[in-house]
């Protein structure tokens, strides 16, 4: 009896200990957003004096206000950012799962060079360079919305992670399917895409993610503001708040001159809100099925 | 009878027409695959040439080898190389460690709804851009006003000029890596262990193992082939960083070089800043040696594990 209750407390010990474990990671992992966010709300001239902190020192929304005053750029880059996201995305799935399925199946005869095709592209690449000569010259894809969807549209990596969810549906299902005498592409779209939800809604969602966090497409291909994406002005902010940073080291206008003209270190942090908010609201609700999509195409490979 | 022997018949005859349309289904990726990857790739003679605006890119005049004994004679070239492979390999070791270590938490947590919020966070930062880490990082190392700083300073210490010290950086971006991955990187062990038998652990309990006894001895062999193959399949990466972290994070300052220039970083830079051939060569060079490592990682996986290897 005795030592029933002591393992028992020894246990519960263990659970309290992880908990407090845990706890810590989660600091580790929300203060700085609550940093991010804090400083968002905090006027300049206390930043600039008391630092970044934990809760706004002196609560203002003077940079929020300052952006939504003069929003031409950033409803600009949202709507640019939103378009090739969505349109990106659903293409891409749509397109590498075309071509998946017929990897999966074991009767389509051209297999094994198709294969191979794919696999390649995996092996070697020409690089940045011979990409960008082929985008701009040939294809002129620069300065289009395209350029960020298209280069990326399909990755061997995907579509073999695709492919392994296929793989997994039974022959059986095929069989009567066709007994019934529908076509492969009934197949496809009636039978396999729901059947693979899970995989491609991982896929998809991770496409999003990248698509949605693009800054290098726009400092390569863009040089009209309105086709910027949400991060690259995310990241010129950074650089032009950096050459007025020189501008106050250098003394040719004091820091109290700075805040008269615009909030730069608060903006940036209320921008970068602004701009990456959505996509942390948007996640939760994709998280059930990427879990389970992505152990399918690890360990299937 | 009849009905049976007619229909494997019945299903060979369409099997050309099916080819057809699977065949059709492959087109729209296909064409994508040959524009973007295919038709860039007779591209890499850009690395044997002087490219002259004017004369474009097949009349621009060849000069050997040039570009890459221009790279390889810098000091760059050691940087580079050293900071790719030692970061990979750093990277891959630390990953290992707590990617499999949060797993064993999250699966020790009795408490299922508290495992679902603990996962929930971590998970998150995988979703933000490295733009937006690069604010946090800049929030917590600003030398003037950062978090970190105001904190040596409160102990009576001196502020550290962060973003001038290459020194610090390795660690700096080691956390930076972990903070981000970690959550992802766990789900793969995580759900291993929940499809694991639970009475190989009671039994263990029942024989008296301990807590490490029983990560051990039962565990652990249970995780071996997923530790083993992810860990081959990783070496293929490791000639290539990546660019978000080590260009956004460090702010691309050049006093940094020192521990954050990696090949993807300076030929990102030689591309932006218009030195399109030395660009060129250093990432042919690099893809070379990628392919090299992917073939020799998905060789060994094969012998190992070949439902696991790519090809």
């Amino acid at each position: 009896m005795k030592t029933v209750r002591k393992n028992k407390w020894k246990n519960n010990g263990g659970q309290i200990a992880l908990h407090i474990a845990f706890t810590l990671i989660a600091i580790i992992y929300i203060a700085p957003l609550m940093i991010v966010i804090s400083a968002s709300f905090t006027s300049e001239s206390v930043l600039n004096v008391g630092g970044f902190g934990l809760f706004p020192k002196e609560f203002t929304t003077d940079a929020y206000r300052m952006i939504f005053a003069k929003p031409q750029q950033i409803i600009d880059s949202y709507k640019t950012t939103i378009t090739y996201s969505v349109i990106g995305t659903v293409l891409s799935i749509t397109v590498m799962g075309l071509l998946a399925y017929p990897l999966a199946r074991k009767n389509f005869r051209p297999k094994g060079i198709i294969n191979f095709l794919v696999l390649f592209t995996m092996l070697f690449h020409g690089g940045l360079v011979p990409s960008y000569l082929v985008n701009t010259r040939y294809l002129h894809l620069d300065n289009t919305v395209w350029i960020y969807i298209l280069p990326t549209l399909v990755t061997a990596y995907n579509v073999f992670v695709i492919k392994a969810g296929f793989i997994g549906i039974p022959d059986e299902l095929y069989e009567a399917a066709k007994v019934d005498g529908a076509s492969e592409y009934f197949i496809f779209f009636k039978i396999v895409v729901p059947l693979s939800k899970a995989t491609l809604a991982t896929v998809g969602f991770l496409r999003l993610v990248s698509l949605w966090n693009d800054w290098m497409t726009s400092s390569i291909y863009i040089n009209k503001a309105d086709l910027f994406s949400l991060q690259y002005i995310l990241q010129k902010i950074l650089k032009e708040a950096k050459y007025m940073q020189s501008l106050v080291n250098e003394g040719v206008i004091t820091s109290t001159d700075l805040d008269a003209i615009m909030p730069v270190e608060s903006l940036r942090y209320a921008l970068a809100m602004v701009m990456a908010g959505p996509m942390l609201i948007v996640f939760p609700f994709f998280q059930k099925y990427f879990v389970k999509g992505m152990v399918v195409g690890a360990v299937k490979g | 009878m009849s009905i049976a022997k007619a229909k494997p018949k019945k299903l060979n005859k369409v099997t050309l027409k099916e080819n057809l349309q699977l065949m059709v289904m492959t087109i729209p990726g296909l064409i994508c695959l040959i524009l973007f990857n295919y038709l860039p790739m007779p591209g890499i003679v850009i690395a044997f040439k002087k490219l002259n605006p004017m004369k474009g890119m097949w009349e621009s005049p060849w000069v050997g080898m040039k570009n890459f004994e221009f790279f390889f004679k810098s000091q760059d070239a050691v940087r580079t190389i050293r900071n790719t492979v030692v970061y990979s390999v750093v990277f891959l070791v630390i990953a290992l460690l707590t990617n499999v270590g949060l797993a064993l938490m999250l699966y020790y947590l009795k408490n299922r709804r508290a495992t679902k919020i603990y996962n929930t966070i971590v998970i998150i930062p995988k979703f933000m851009s490295m733009v937006i880490v690069s604010y946090i990082v800049y929030a917590l190392l600003s030398p003037s006003n950062g978090v970190l700083n105001q904190i040596i300073r409160f102990w009576g210490g001196e502020g550290i000029k962060w973003y001038s010290e290459p020194r610090y950086w390795p660690f700096i971006l080691t956390f930076v890596y972990v903070w981000q991955g970690v959550g992802m990187g766990s789900v793969l062990y995580y759900s291993s262990l929940m499809s694991m038998d639970e009475s190989m652990i009671e039994a263990a309990k029942i024989d008296g193992a301990n807590l490490r006894q029983q990560i051990w001895h039962v565990i652990i062999p249970h995780l071996i082939p997923i530790i083993t193959i992810t860990t081959i399949l990783a070496i293929g990466g490791l000639f290539s960083g990546s660019l978000d972290l080590f260009y956004q994070v460090p702010r691309d300052q050049g006093v940094l070089y020192p521990t954050t220039d990696i090949i993807n970083t300076y030929v990102y830079r030689a591309l932006v800043g218009n030195s399109l051939e030395k660009s060129a060569a250093v990432n042919l060079f690099q893809s070379l040696i990628g392919m090299v490592l992917v073939i020799v990682s998905n060789s060994i996986v094969k012998k190992i594990s070949p439902e696991n290897s790519f090809f």
